[in-house]
């Protein structure tokens, strides 16, 4: 039984898929969908409860909560997976360039990984924004940065304990090109372990750019974005905590879902422990 | 001349000795030469040097000092320009197949890899049939199989391209005894329709005579005798002779 079948069967993967591809499509259809623009100010209509023109109410200017929230996924969630995209791209190139070709290559390419590992990730993030400035830009960048040397590590891991294995040996021995070897053993192989990482990072990196915007380190106003919405309706917590509910519960959902999916491709790549569980 | 080995040596660091740099030398100047069709085989107590020198001979691993050639080129040389064409059976069958894979997959790996796109499914079931296993396997992963089932699509995989060189390192150790013997008889079937040079590694004295035209013994990393294995009682070798007289008893 292949990956996907095993994803299947599993019940809560598949409704954690579907919620986030839901997410995702209401993201892309955001114009469409949203009843308002995200930035359309009606200060008469401030802090209006839920009605059917402002389906979740509207914040301390008067713009439409649920408005913001369809438009925030574009930014929280999609620059989180493009972030994750690229951290993936660049951890795999390094990763298989060390692996496979060891000596100074892997040496020069692991001693920076040491550098870049030695710092955590969210005061090297913090000290990066810091440095560069706020903005959507540097927010991604300072993500990618702290992030990548975690992917050529584990991916270089990968790489060396597959060239141990003797089916990569028989295909070296036969003659089979380099390229053919990453394709049809390494890079399946990592696949799965990368996927389980990468769906676990999703999540943190969408707290991380909620955090960034919440901290006003990120997006800047009037941007509708999950972590900035949060940092808004703070400043009214105590009278109209609602406000906050929608952008807590939102983030909560998603990186909830991205957390358990994560899981879930675990146990569907781990066909051993599939086997025994039969 | 198929495969020569001129004056191999090859040593290991010593792990656990702090800062000294102790080696330790598993060949100590190995010579011999195989002739194109020979079956031979190479036998020695575990730490011999056997799988180091099979390791070499693959071109898996660099000898520290000495040449291998095939065919008169470096291995490397001879892989890139003769491609599928040198194989090898492990000992760890249980590796030697990606469990990503179905089994026609594994067996049809350098089919597709060296461009042999058509009538793959028809070769991967001749190979089946050819190792003695019924074609409803090839729908099945590696985990779904025996030991012997896997060691068989091993070798089914190993002889896909009709090799000209094909190497058995240890490739009947792992399995129990009754196995052994099948894999043995399909080893000898293959030696005698495929007609390729077979270098059979092995610490079993009785499994080579079975299959091998010449037994060449290793000892401390060298090789300490080679003989014809119609004239294995004739061995001068101290070594060879105790090897050959703990397996008599079993009528080698």
């Amino acid at each position: 039984m292949g990956v996907i079948n095993r994803l299947k069967n599993d019940r809560l993967a598949m409704v954690c898929l579907g919620f986030l591809f839901l997410v995702l499509l209401a993201g892309v259809f955001a114009p469409v969908i949203a009843p308002h623009s995200p930035i359309e100010m009606n200060v008469k209509e401030k802090f209006a409860g839920i009605s059917m023109t402002y389906p979740l109410g509207t914040d301390q200017l008067g713009r439409c909560i649920l408005s913001r929230l369809l438009y925030g996924i574009r930014i929280t969630v999609f620059l989180s997976l493009l972030t994750m995209a690229m951290t993936i791209l660049i951890g795999t190139l390094l990763g298989i360039l060390a692996g496979l070709l060891r000596g100074k290559v892997d040496e020069v390419i692991m001693r920076i990984c040491d550098v870049f590992l030695s710092f955590p990730s969210e005061v090297m993030i913090l000290a990066i924004v810091g440095m560069m400035g706020p903005g959507l830009f540097n927010v991604v960048l300072a993500n990618i940065i702290a992030k990548w040397a975690w992917y050529t590590r584990m991916v270089r891991t990968i790489v060396l304990k597959y060239t141990d294995k003797n089916y990569v040996r028989f295909a070296k021995v036969s003659g089979c090109s380099t390229g053919h070897i990453v394709k049809t053993h390494i890079i399946p192989g990592a696949a799965g372990e990368i996927s389980v990482l990468a769906t676990l990072d999703t999540g943190s990196v969408i707290l991380i750019i909620s955090a960034l915007s919440f901290l006003g380190l990120g997006v800047q106003a009037p941007t509708a974005e999950w972590g900035m919405m949060l940092n808004e309706a703070k400043n009214v917590m105590i009278m109209y905590p609602y406000q906050m509910l929608a952008p807590g519960i939102a983030i909560l959902l998603v990186v909830a879902a991205f957390n358990f999916l994560g899981d879930s491709l675990q146990d569907a790549f781990n066909t051993k422990r599939v086997n025994k569980m039969r | 001349m198929m495969l020569e080995v001129r004056e191999v040596y090859r040593s290991y660091k010593k792990t656990g000795n702090g800062f000294r740099r102790e080696r330790l030398n598993v060949l100590n100047g190995v010579s011999f030469s195989i002739r194109a069709g020979e079956c031979v085989g190479l036998v020695g107590e575990s730490g011999s040097g056997k799988s180091t020198i099979s390791r070499l001979i693959l071109g898996l691993e660099k000898a520290d000092k000495g040449s291998i050639f095939i065919e008169g080129k470096r291995v490397s040389e001879w892989i890139k320009e003769n491609k599928g064409q040198m194989s090898v059976v492990f000992q760890d069958y249980t590796s030697s197949a990606n469990p990503r894979y179905k089994i026609s997959d594994v067996i049809g790996e350098l089919l597709k890899a060296f461009g042999e796109n058509e009538g793959i499914h028809g070769k991967v079931e001749h190979l089946l049939e050819k190792v003695g296993l019924p074609l409803s396997i090839a729908n099945r992963y590696p985990h779904e199989l025996s030991g012997g089932q896997l060691q068989r699509v091993c070798i089914a995989r190993a002889i896909s391209m009709h090799p000209r060189l094909l190497i058995l390192d240890e490739a009947i150790s792992s399995l129990d005894v009754s196995i052994q013997a099948q894999i043995m008889d399909l080893f000898y079937k293959i030696k005698k329709e495929m007609n390729m040079t077979i270098l059979f590694i092995a610490h079993d004295l009785q499994a080579v005579a079975h299959l091998c035209d010449k037994v060449m013994f290793l000892h401390n990393g060298q090789i300490v005798e080679q003989i014809a294995t119609s004239n294995l009682t004739d061995v001068q070798n101290e070594y060879a002779r105790r090897l050959l007289y703990s397996v008599i008893p079993f009528n080698v």
